[in-house]
């Protein structure tokens, strides 16, 4: 294992590739090489041990194959093409993307798959591949495998044109399913809006897009853009799924923080006191102190809520800007915000208080909806649901 | 579950092949249900292409079904399994689709005959996990994997035992074979060409059941007959139920494994935690922390193997969730380092988590990643457990942080009794087992006048911000003016112009992860900062109890370097005594106090033969003189500090003055350990230094330790006035306790500090210390998190 401790085993970080090359079952030679991008990287000792789960049985044929030996992972999607006309009746080919031990595969297996199918498909029409493995001058692969492996690790993105064809590849970041966006969740973007290409993205999301500015929630942003609501719902958690926003709780006076462990980190690092004192400010021209913002977070904590906060250290003459500065906090991590969870006890005796409420009080809760959820649900603003909430004896609330 | 095993194999290969020779579970594949599973995993944002001519024929793209590994013949795993001589002895890491395997194949001597020893035979034993299965887990495999091949190695040289058990389980593969060969010689021809292959598969078992046959497969024989095999079910079975595995293979070789990710499901459902992680949280463990055991002590003891290490028998006897590890350590007549590894251990094996000792001024609120739901099984369980109480109702008690004895008196009022504070020492002991409480702290930042620099001027950038400082700001100013002029109703048009596409590739974080490749080269990176500098920088308030780190502190003042390094061991030195010493030396505080004066003048007086005393009779000059010499400087810094002209050190006059309000007791103690310190302090820097100067810079420095602005913003406040609480203040400041990084329970017990004084120091200097309550990250690491 190398020394630097960014890059060891299970690090989850993805690597470049390191080499590209083709692997087919010669008739009588085996397993070889017939090209290499780049030459030698793979030294025929080590390709000899490996070679059977390069070229492996006919079961494993058409499945993504990783394999980890000797400090490098080699994926492969191995493929065998019967026809009389080759030698052994059978062509057997397999390209092989060459990445470090440590390195994150994942999102390589796609491309490797689809790159064969390419491969796969000018074989069966032009014999592209045997042609140049039997004359030995596999120029036009290697400069195929070479343009990959730049532009893939450059631009994650490649465009191949090979006489008439062309096929497109990109990598796609392999993500789990993020949660469900609910209704009370407000997105808010991860990088800079310059940057986010709209052309890229479908006519919903392009709808929505001038409303997401980190305070709108996702109800909100239905009504103001005029789309379905669960459209909106699809298209944030789309967008939570490619990384270009993310979904802070909703801002109200009303709601708890707590700090974090990691608030300290405002005490040291200059490059986010930097960015925290030019986002919490007000206007550009008069920034607050450091000290008043970390004051501001140290005085967030369970039982006091935004508003308490404001009044007592009252951020308008700090020239802080308090949603921001929530805003930030939550980003960064600073602070989280600490739900009610209203949920109703058992007894099992039906008190007199409860019948002369409404309907919409007799619902019981779980436990699992927190106080935000219910406004947004029951169009209800945080003060009237707790009154209708202390009202109601049963009901105790959990905050966490 | 990802932390299952899907499967385990045992795969040999000699001169004469290789051969899977079994394999657990065995069960059959249905081949109709694995057509039917082939439809590859759904990616909702995937567009669904109903006819794609141009595609090839689907492949295969799962091998998981319903639990179970399917459309892998035990032929082609054995040509898998049994690798070249060359990757013998290390990792064997292979995944196909979404199933991982991952062994160790070790190679070792086997005799086939008595006269020929020279062979080598290789064995592999495999574990089929899920792809999906992270990265810590998968090692954790592999380490099983190579202890049981070391075993089965030992077990071979020591009495052949591979070689017996190998021949048991060829010889029932034969058997079946036979058998089937038999059976299919009258059957149909499809059939025949998966003749080996067919051997593991039940469906033939059963034919041969159905037509009077015996056997049902070679593995079910091999299991009936063979302790191996029966030693590998055992493995796997141990796996997927309590992720713990004790196997004595050979009635001889004790294998004990634990795999943590699976082993803390068993107390907390959805809660994995990773060997990583409980490494991290050792290194932080100090010796104010505890443990809090999650199975009960006697079960614990009965379930330590008779060859234990008879220290971690003493430390679960004398086991309670008050008491700390230093506490423990002593009781136990152990080291910290010892007690702090033994509780890692019961950590890693799910015995324990780590926990501030349960005391009455314990804040405690629901943790963030609690679980709690009208239908939650814990409900019923916590009923159990203490009846009469609701677990809801209990936690929502917890809303609010408050210390455990304001809590304790609403319950006894409120819930109907909770029956006292044992039985809510009882009940959050529960809770935080389960994970549901988290314990909240106070921590003090300095509220300095220059943020994040230090003394040098040198910024210091955690590696996230560097890095945005480094490629583009864009981040978070950008936002700033997305809120400036957004809500605008626009048309999807406008909305075009409005954010003009600069370049081609959208995805920032693309552009991120090239500037990554660049340097993909994995090369050490030097700092170009010295050495010490980092460790002020990351690490200087992490006030390490053990390693050298404090060391650092003194560096940046002049003079300081040697102070502190007696300071540190000092503190080492008190910090090992305070629980057990507090009582006697309470005692002995007294005395002290009340002689203090006389003894001032006595000088000399050995009325113990204790040797602190010696210390304190030795030093008292000195002491006494730096006492003066610190106060002059006291009075330079602060123009406003009216001292009065009596000639009454402020470590005296603090001693007098404990009016303040302060328990008696405690202030004493308290007391004792200033003045213990400050003599300890006095009198060995005398002796290094061989002169009274030295041990006045030494005591000086506290207050130097102020930079000017500091020490302004000091005077402007009314409490710098008095002495004595400049002193704690300057005292606490040096140590560097005001960063943020240590609780106030930490500075209690390093600094044997009672907490009403510390309340009170934060109190009176408010204006510049900023208190802020979190959770101990130490402890909140073994805490699922959303």
């Amino acid at each position: 294992m190398d020394g630097n401790a960014k890059y060891y085993e299970g690090c989850g970080q993805e690597g470049p590739i390191r080499c590209i090359f083709l692997c087919e079952f010669h008739p009588t030679a085996g397993p070889k090489i017939t090209c290499q991008v780049p030459e030698n990287y793979i030294s025929k000792d080590i390709f000899d041990t490996v070679s059977h789960y390069i070229i492996p049985k006919v079961q494993l044929q058409r499945c993504t194959l990783t394999v980890t030996l000797l400090g490098s992972k080699i994926l492969g999607f191995p493929v065998r093409i019967d026809n009389k006309k080759y030698a052994r009746n059978a062509y057997y080919f397999n390209l092989c993307f060459v990445c470090d031990a440590w390195a994150r595969t994942v999102h390589l297996e796609p491309l490797v798959k689809k790159l064969t199918e390419y491969l796969l498909s000018m074989e069966l029409e032009t014999e592209w591949l045997s042609k140049q493995s039997k004359s030995g001058d596999a120029k036009d692969l290697g400069g195929l495998m070479r343009q990959v492996m730049q532009d893939i690790n450059s631009k994650r993105m490649c465009t191949l044109t090979v006489g008439t064809t062309t096929t497109h590849l990109t990598v796609v970041r392999v993500n789990s399913d993020p949660a469900p966006v609910k209704d009370h969740q407000v997105p808010v973007f991860l990088y800079s809006r310059q940057s986010f290409v709209a052309d890229q993205w479908d006519l919903t999301t392009n709808q929505i897009l001038p409303y997401i500015d980190g305070f709108n929630h996702v109800s909100k942003i239905a009504a103001l853009s005029d789309v379905e609501v669960s459209l909106v719902r699809a298209c944030v958690q789309n967008l939570v799924y490619y990384g270009v926003v993310t979904i802070v709780p909703i801002f109200q006076y009303c709601a708890v923080y707590s700090a974090t462990p990691k608030l300290r980190q405002l005490t040291r690092c200059a490059g986010l006191q930097r960015q925290c004192v030019e986002f919490c400010a007000r206007s550009p021209r008069q920034l607050p102190k450091v000290s008043d913002l970390f004051r501001m977070y140290a005085g967030m904590s369970y039982g006091s809520t935004v508003r308490d906060l404001c009044l007592r250290l009252r951020p308008q003459e700090l020239a802080i800007n308090e949603r921001k500065l929530v805003l930030f906090g939550v980003l960064e991590g600073l602070i989280r915000r600490v739900y009610k969870y209203p949920i109703t006890l058992n007894n099992d005796d039906n008190s007199s208080v409860r019948s002369d409420h409404n309907q919409n009080m007799v619902r019981t809760y779980n436990g699992l909806v927190c106080l935000d959820e219910l406004c947004c649900q029951g169009g209800l603003s945080a003060s009237q649901l707790e009154e209708q909430l202390e009202r109601d004896n049963k009901v105790v609330f959990i905050v966490k | 579950m990802e932390v299952n095993p899907l499967n385990i194999f045992f795969v040999k290969s000699d001169s004469k092949g290789d051969r899977l020779l079994f394999r657990y579970p065995y069960t059959s594949e249905n081949k109709d249900e694995n057509k039917q599973k082939k439809c590859g995993r759904h990616n909702p944002y995937a567009i669904n292409s109903t006819e794609d001519l141009l595609q090839n024929p689907q492949s295969q793209t799962s091998n998981i079904c319903k639990g179970q590994l399917s459309g892998f013949t035990d032929e082609m795993l054995s040509t898998l399994f049994a690798v070249k001589a060359e990757l013998c002895n290390r990792k064997f890491e292979l995944k196909v689709n979404d199933v991982r395997f991952v062994g160790h194949p070790t190679l070792l001597p086997y005799r086939t005959n008595k006269d020929d020893t020279a062979a080598m035979i290789l064995i592999n034993i495999v574990f089929a996990l899920q792809a999906s299965a992270s990265h810590s887990i998968v090692k954790c495999y592999y380490d099983l994997s190579k202890r049981l091949g070391k075993a089965l190695r030992h077990e071979e040289k020591r009495c052949s035992y591979l070689t017996e058990e190998m021949k048991i389980m060829l010889a029932a593969h034969d058997e079946v074979s036979a058998l089937d060969s038999e059976m299919n010689s009258g059957e149909n021809d499809e059939e025949e060409e998966n003749l080996r292959h067919s051997v593991s598969s039940t469906t033939y078992g059963t034919e041969i059941c159905e037509n009077g046959a015996t056997p049902k497969s070679a593995f079910h024989l091999i299991l009936q007959r063979s302790s191996l095999a029966r030693s590998m079910k055992a493995v796997f079975e141990g796996l997927s139920s309590t992720g713990i595995v004790q196997v004595r293979i050979n009635k001889w070789v004790l294998l004990s494994f634990c795999l943590p990710h699976k082993a803390h499901q068993i107390h907390n459902r959805g809660l994995i935690i990773e060997p990583e992680t409980i490494d991290k949280c050792l290194q932080k463990l100090r010796p104010y922390h505890g443990m809090l055991l999650l199975v009960d002590p006697n079960y614990l003891l009965a379930s330590i193997p008779l060859d234990g290490s008879p220290a971690l028998l003493r430390l679960i006897k004398l086991y309670s969730p008050l008491k700390s590890l230093q506490t423990l350590a002593i009781e136990a007549d152990l080291s910290f380092t010892q007690v702090s590894q033994l509780t890692g251990h019961l950590v890693y094996w799910a015995k324990a988590t780590v926990i501030y000792p349960l005391c009455e001024g314990n804040v405690y609120v629901v943790a963030p990643g609690a679980n709690v739901h009208i239908h939650s099984p814990l409900l019923e369980e916590f009923a159990k457990e203490f009846p009469g109480l609701c677990l809801l109702q209990m936690l929502s008690e917890f809303s609010l942080p408050a210390p455990l004895w304001y809590v304790a008196r609403g319950v006894g009022g409120a819930g109907g009794g909770c029956g006292g504070g044992a039985r809510l020492a009882r009940v959050v002991a529960w809770l935080l087992r389960r994970r549901l409480l988290l314990q909240l702290h106070t921590y003090v930042q300095f509220n300095s006048p220059h943020w994040g620099r230090d003394p040098d001027c040198k910024e210091y950038y955690c590696e996230k911000h560097d890095n945005y400082n480094q490629s583009c700001n864009v981040s978070f100013s950008s936002l700033n003016q997305l809120h400036l002029n957004v809500p605008e109703p626009v048309e999807p048009r406008e909305s075009t112009n409005f954010f003009p596409d600069s370049d081609e590739d959208y995805p920032t974080e693309n552009n991120l992860n090239q500037t990554d490749f660049s340097h993909t080269q994995p090369i050490v990176i030097e700092s170009d900062h010295p050495k010490y500098e980092k460790f002020h920088e990351v690490d200087s308030a992490n006030h390490s109890f053990d390693d050298g780190v404090d060391e650092v502190d003194g560096l940046s003042k002049p003079n300081g370097i040697e102070s502190n390094d007696y300071d540190k061991s000092d503190q080492k030195k008190q910090g090992n005594s305070v629980d057990s010493g507090i009582s006697n030396n309470i005692n002995g505080a007294n005395n002290n106090v009340v002689d203090d004066k006389s003894k001032l003048h006595v000088n000399g007086h050995i009325v113990n033969g204790e040797k602190e005393r010696v210390e304190t009779a030795i030093s008292t000059l000195t002491s006494r003189l730096s006492d003066t010499s610190l106060k002059d400087i006291d009075v330079s810094n602060n123009d406003e500090d009216t001292l009065d002209g009596e000639d009454v050190s402020p470590r005296q006059k603090n001693s007098n003055g404990l009016v303040n309000g302060t328990e008696k007791k405690n202030g004493v103690s308290l007391n004792l350990k200033l003045q213990s310190e400050m003599c300890f302090q006095a009198a060995t820097v005398c002796v290094a230094a061989n002169g009274a100067g030295a041990g006045a810079a030494a005591r000086a420095s506290p207050l130097l330790a102020f930079s000017a602005a500091e020490r302004a913003a000091l005077a402007a406040l009314p409490a710098a006035a008095h002495p004595d609480d400049l002193l704690l203040l300057a005292r606490l400041h040096n140590k560097g306790y005001f960063r943020g990084e240590q609780h106030l329970e930490e500075i209690m017990f390093m600094e044997n500090v009672t907490r009403s004084q510390l309340m009170q120091l934060l109190d009176k200097f408010k204006d510049i210390l900023i208190t802020f309550e979190t959770e101990d990250p130490a402890v909140a690491m073994l805490y699922p998190y959303q």
